[in-house]
């Protein structure tokens, strides 16, 4: 019996023997090897053989100089994996030239015309116009200044009241849009000139208008 | 305590908060975590594959993954495991994919040595270690040249500790069977 258990001991203390030896065993099993390794010349010899080992995985020469990090191809991949990844939640190509239109279409409504008599016999509806809708939503697109962290771009979206935004293919710039109460171009403007002086953004581009259901 | 690579991954309590600053997108976190794992997962994936190309291009692809992942990093192991345990699932994918063989351990006659005696032993570890079926000659490479404990091998390969221990042990096994084999006198002594 005490041999059994005596085995049993050197069995359990052998498989533990190259974790003695690159010296990550917690303290107890750390003690419980090292008495047993004292007294037993057959894990001794197994020691010394796991040491060479070890010695070999480490002083392998055959592996070259290191290259320098290529940061800039991690960045780029990450920027292309991110483009994969947006989810396509904005319209095709044909709806955005439609809002391209539509926003031409208010232009020639709000600037005012005096070559243009008045047809007392047609009744124009502006997006100044009484009855309109108060609030309009823009399309744009927001390029931030290169390294704008992500905690400071959500916080500058915040502020204008947007949750969603899309990763564009030029670097650090975002499509969104945005809901806005503006009364004329001028306005519009206005609010674009605001948002480009916050410090983290660099241009921002008006790229359609969606005039709401009523 | 014996340090087996030349700089032992530093402090994890750092590379944690820039693993979380990771999470929130901050690439200026991921490229200091890229600056501080590089050498290593280089050498890493190089010892595995033997090829410069493959290495550099694994690292990147590594570091992309822990982009991604790092919303998942829960916090119960540390970082230098979770991203090794990424590099081992990387290059095992990329090595079957394609049909490349784990690499010889090195290249015998690239091992400079100073004295005869020296390069018969460690042309037998070498020779011996090539010829070891793959998951146990990761395991070695994971505890003698990153230097994992048994738990966290078990982690990066992400099988039971029992499974460590047991390749470990066979591969044990079949170095001295080869070494008997060499009759290379004194390099190892029967076990009782």
């Amino acid at each position: 019996m005490h041999e059994q258990n005596t085995q049993l001991d050197h069995d359990e203390v052998d498989l533990l023997l190259p974790w003695f030896v690159n010296d990550t065993l917690a303290d107890a099993e750390r003690q419980h090897v090292q008495r047993h390794v004292e007294t037993c010349s057959a894990c001794q010899d197994s020691v010394a053989v796991l040491q060479k080992i070890q010695d070999a995985a480490q002083t392998d020469s055959a592996v070259p100089m290191v290259p320098s990090p290529r940061m800039n191809d991690l960045m780029s991949a990450i920027a292309a994996d991110e483009s994969r990844r947006a989810p396509r939640r904005w319209w095709p190509a044909a709806a955005i030239a439609a809002s391209v239109a539509a926003v031409l279409l208010v232009a020639m409504l709000v600037v005012d015309n005096p070559a243009l008599p008045p047809d007392p016999g047609v009744r124009f509806e502006t997006a100044t116009s009484e009855g309109a809708a108060a609030l309009m939503d823009y399309v744009m697109a927001v390029e931030f200044e290169p390294g704008t962290t992500a905690i400071n771009r959500r916080q500058a979206f915040e502020v204008y009241d947007v949750a969603e935004f899309v990763a564009e293919s030029e670097p650090d710039t975002f499509r969104i849009m945005i809901r806005l109460p503006v009364s004329s171009l001028e306005d519009l403007e206005r609010v674009r000139n605001e948002m480009e002086s916050h410090a983290d953004i660099r241009s921002v581009r008006i790229l359609a208008l969606q005039l709401p259901m009523r | 305590m014996n340090d087996p690579v030349s700089e032992r991954i530093g402090d994890n309590r750092h590379e944690q908060s820039l693993l979380a600053r990771v999470a929130n997108e901050d690439r200026d976190a991921l490229g200091s975590l890229f600056r501080i794992y590089h050498p290593r997962l280089f050498k890493f994936v190089f010892r595995l594959t033997r090829s410069f190309s493959i290495a550099d291009e694994l690292v990147n692809d590594i570091m992309l993954v822990v982009w991604q992942k790092a919303g998942s990093f829960r916090g119960d192991s540390k970082v230098s495991t979770w991203i090794f345990g990424i590099a081992y699932r990387q290059t095992m994918r990329r090595v079957s994919k394609k049909k490349l063989a784990l690499a010889p351990f090195a290249d015998a006659e690239n091992v400079a040595v100073e004295n005869g005696a020296d390069l018969e032993q460690e042309d037998w570890i070498q020779h011996g270690l090539h010829a070891l079926p793959e998951a146990q000659q990761l395991t070695v490479v994971l505890v003698f040249y990153l230097g994992l404990s048994y738990e966290e091998t078990a982690e990066v390969t992400d099988c039971p500790v029992n499974t460590v221990k047991t390749r470990m042990f066979h591969a044990r096994k079949k170095l001295k069977r080869l070494l008997e084999e060499s009759a290379i006198p004194n390099a190892y002594s029967d076990e009782d």
